[in-house]
């Protein structure tokens, strides 16, 4: 009998603690991964937008999203569902690969009808086809909800659960749902907008950094007449092709009612300039995964292809924080211009497109910026 | 499947446990065993289905050599003996085939010059295990020790999955009467609740012991360049306390789970490192496989019955040969090589009637254990030296910076971060100390349990209490887990 009891008093311990256990961390769920918060400010959000992007899609009403990296982060969710008349989320996190993206992107489409994915074509991807390791956040966007949550057990999850902490350590902090990986409004980024003079003035930001050590690295070369490391291109080629199937295209074949607008971002010509005239490999690269999905768009009608690369804008430095980094302002403007059909690529005018947009990116004077940076060190 | 998975703790093991016993309660022994054996095949094909031809094809196989060897009892010895050399040999040269080729080949190449492509057979899961497993059962029916004229208790006694991945190895005939018992097949509350304290223990062993020394171990055999004195001791040691922990913590999930159906498997740890001599060591450690090697190896090839000389080499080669059933490699062989030479220098020893004060003996038992360890452990005779330069050179100290005011810095001794490239901290130390503790100090489970007999004095709530804790505690660290494989499987 004693025996008995002993099972018993073990399961019923054990399950009561396991109970008691899952209870709490689902009354805490930061990441608002089962429902909104209940305590502390509603507004509160995580940074790391990989696995708070579940939580957002599972507790905010939407019926489109914005999914992109830190060039779709500035984009409104508002000012989007105002101009294409939908319910939209801004779901960008910053330097995802169309792989990890892909995980967030079905489970957007599985749970709700979506009506329209706004989504950025970034060389992270699109030249890269880079595939980061998903399985830290993956299970996120799978259908089993028990596994998610997995998320909060770890130390500092844990700590942050038995004090029930909503500090920004634990829960995050108070973002905009609008927007909620916007950098635009913060000094450090918008600083360096209106001319090289503000770069110069950032001198020490890491990107800035970056960027000038690029710059002068680039232009040292093409004096030289040194060739970028070369790879086998038409193999890459077919990489990039499959890996724009598997993450988009399979996707968007699937979910034939939703609207796909893939969107190049429109980077600075001095950034395509620096890849025409000296990484040239990189160039094709970028071209050739553009000329196949516009092909492929007008297979799959529900993809839409836009870009702006022979904008006027793009070659005003003024209008970059960095050689990528465009101004707010033009996350608006490309709104209007979707919805005006501007910029939108297909069979018929793809190729003047990237004939104009060769030449200007061969014809850019990447040496003019790099003296000024030169002349700029020399005087410090 | 793993033990320390959540499909097997919450799904597969109650699963099992329910339609076994309502099958029984049905009194459909057969129907029970077969769905036993069902189980145990879909635990088996949880990692890859393709094996599962070869287990069964082994299982058949070695049922008909060994059913053909019990209907010969009676007939000539010549005839019985050539039926058990082919039935053992057909078993190592399966065994061989998956485990050794490519070794066999390498050297091959190596030897000759060659360039014989290598096949990069993936080794079957388990394989070792069943293999002597079986290899066991044809010399018990040949030595008409053992019989078993049924394929469904034969299948069980082969795949019941709690010891069919790293055992314990079993004989059959302390397995199928055990199954064949009344009494076992009801189910028995004793040792329900001795099952789950013994798996709690096995599972806290393994997920929050035995993956916390893998991390150390792990960076000092794999990444470090270099080690420096007090990191390569902290790398060997981390080894030495994971191996032991991650099987024995095997081992009582094992035992833990075959309990609670009524099935008692051997033990196989008895506090190994508490050993005051390598004889002492190896009647303790991985013991079902010390007594096959005793009972299949070094008698038959004449044990101590033929003089000192004879019994030297007799070790020796069974020692080797237990190297290389580990893993192809010198390594392996080296290790037991190493193990050999300290069961016969010890012998030796003896035999001049020499002694030793205990803690000598134990201090240089569980030294030799442990630089032993760094052979069996490393990948490559480079990654064993390097870690033995490092624990035997005095040329780099790195004392942690809060040691600065009890030392002096010098050309060997400076301050810095503590065994920093095993990715070490402060609670290596502490973790260490506790590895130390928990083996030479603490009771091991089965002193605990008093197991195979079972102490009643554990039914009390307080215990029942405690381990439900305990379990708890490890099911919540095994979602943090990173290292889950248990180290037996790769042999």
């Amino acid at each position: 009998m004693r025996a008995k009891q002993t099972v018993f008093i073990f399961f019923g311990v054990s399950v009561s603690l396991i109970l008691s256990f899952f209870s709490m961390l689902y009354a805490y769920d930061p990441l608002q991964l089962f429902h909104k918060h209940w305590h502390g400010d509603k507004r509160v959000l995580s940074r790391d937008m990989r696995a708070q992007a579940a939580g957002i899609l599972n507790t905010y009403d939407y019926d489109s999203i914005i999914l992109g990296t830190s060039m779709l982060a500035n984009t409104s969710a508002k000012e989007a569902s105002a101009v294409f008349g939908a319910k939209f989320l801004n779901v960008s996190f910053p330097g995802s690969d169309f792989y990890e993206r892909s995980f967030v992107l079905k489970y957007a489409l599985k749970n709700k009808k979506v009506k329209k994915v706004l989504y950025s074509l970034d060389d992270i991807g699109l030249v890269e086809g880079r595939e980061r390791d998903a399985s830290d956040f993956s299970y996120l966007y799978d259908t089993n909800r028990f596994n998610d949550f997995k998320i909060y057990i770890t130390k500092k999850q844990l700590t942050c659960l038995f004090l029930f902490s909503s500090s920004p350590q634990c829960q995050g902090e108070v973002r905009d749902i609008d927007r909620p990986t916007a950098w635009y409004y913060k000094q450090e980024h918008k600083q360096r907008f209106g001319g090289m003079k503000n770069w110069f003035k950032a001198k020490n930001s890491p990107q800035i950094k970056k960027a000038f050590a690029n710059i002068l690295d680039v232009t040292k070369k093409i004096k030289n007449r040194e060739v970028a490391k070369k790879f086998p291109l038409e193999e890459k080629k077919l990489e990039l092709k499959n890996y724009l199937d598997k993450n988009i295209i399979s996707i968007a074949q699937q979910y034939k009612d939703t609207e796909f607008i893939l969107m190049l971002p429109p980077y600075s010509r001095l950034n395509y300039a620096m890849n025409a005239q000296y990484d040239k490999q990189k160039f094709e690269l970028y071209l050739s995964s553009l000329l196949y999905l516009v092909v492929k768009s007008s297979e799959v009608k529900n993809i839409k292809i836009f870009a702006w690369g022979n904008e006027k804008f793009v070659d005003q430095i003024k209008n970059y924080k960095d050689p990528s980094h465009y101004e707010y302002t033009f996350n608006s403007w490309m709104l209007k211009q979707i919805k005006l059909k501007q910029g939108l690529l297909n069979n018929d005018n793809v190729n003047s497109y990237i004939n104009l947009f060769k030449d200007k990116s061969l014809h850019y004077d990447i040496f003019k910026i790099s003296k000024s940076i030169e002349t700029y060190l020399d005087q410090e | 499947m793993l033990f320390n998975s959540y499909e097997f703790i919450f799904a597969f093991l109650p699963l099992s446990f329910f339609i076994y016993f309502f099958l029984l309660e049905k009194r459909l022994v057969t129907g029970a065993k077969g769905f036993l054996v069902f189980a145990s095949l879909f635990f088996y094909s949880w990692w890859n289905v393709a094996y599962l031809p070869l287990i069964l094809s082994s299982m058949l196989f070695n049922y008909v050599v060994g059913n053909s060897l019990n209907e010969n009892f009676k007939k000539v010895q010549v005839h019985k003996k050539g039926l058990l050399t082919f039935g053992i040999t057909s078993n190592l040269a399966l065994l061989g085939y998956f485990k050794y080729t490519d070794f066999f080949l390498e050297n091959f190449n190596l030897a000759f010059d060659g360039s014989v492509p290598l096949l990069h057979l993936a080794l079957p899961l388990a394989i070792s295990f069943f293999t002597f497993q079986q290899i066991a059962y044809l010399v018990d029916s040949y030595r008409g020790e053992t019989a078993e004229y049924d394929f469904l208790n034969y299948a069980l006694f082969v795949t019941f999955f709690p010891q069919l991945i790293a055992g314990p190895i079993v004989h059959h005939a302390e397995m199928m009467p055990q199954f064949a018992s009344k009494w076992n097949m009801v189910k028995n509350y004793k040792n329900i609740a001795a099952g789950l304290f013994i798996f709690s223990i096995g599972l806290f062993k393994k997920v929050v012991i035995a993956d916390t020394f893998s991390k150390w171990a792990t960076a000092g055999f794999d990444h470090a360049e270099v080690l420096n004195l007090i990191e390569a001791w902290a790398t060997s040691l981390s080894y030495t306390f994971q191996l032991y922990f991650d099987f024995s913590g095997y081992t009582d999930m094992a035992i833990g789970a075959a309990l609670l159906f009524n099935i008692k498997l051997p033990i196989n740890f008895n506090s190994p490192y508490k050993a005051l001599d390598i004889q002492d060591f190896w009647r303790r450690w991985h013991i079902t496989l010390s007594r096959f090697l005793r009972d299949y190896i070094y008698i038959p090839l004449g044990g101590n019955r033929k003089g000192s000389f004879r019994t030297y080499t007799n070790l020796l080669a069974t020692f080797i040969l237990g190297g290389i059933w580990h893993g192809a490699g010198w390594t392996f062989v080296f290790w037991g090589f190493l193990h050999g030479m300290a069961l016969v220098i010890h012998r030796f020893w003896k035999a001049l009637g020499f002694n030793m004060p205990k803690v000598l003996a134990w201090f240089i038992t569980f030294n030799f254990i442990n630089i032993a360890w760094v052979f069996f452990r490393a990948k490559e005779w480079e990654d064993a030296l390097k870690v033995l330069n490092g624990m035997f050179s005095l040329d780099s100290v790195v004392l942690p910076q809060k040691l600065s005011a009890f030392f002096k810095s010098s050309d060997v001794v400076s301050f810095g971060l503590w065994a920093e490239d095993i990715s070490g901290s402060n609670w290596t130390a502490v973790w260490l100390f506790l590895g130390f503790f928990f083996v030479s100090v603490l009771k091991n489970t089965y002193e605990l349990i008093r197991y195979p007999g079972i102490d009643s004095k554990l039914f009390r709530p307080l215990y029942a209490g405690f381990f439900s804790i305990l379990f708890f505690v490890t099911l919540v660290l095994m979602t943090m887990s990173t290292h889950t494989e248990f180290i037996y499987f790769n042999f």
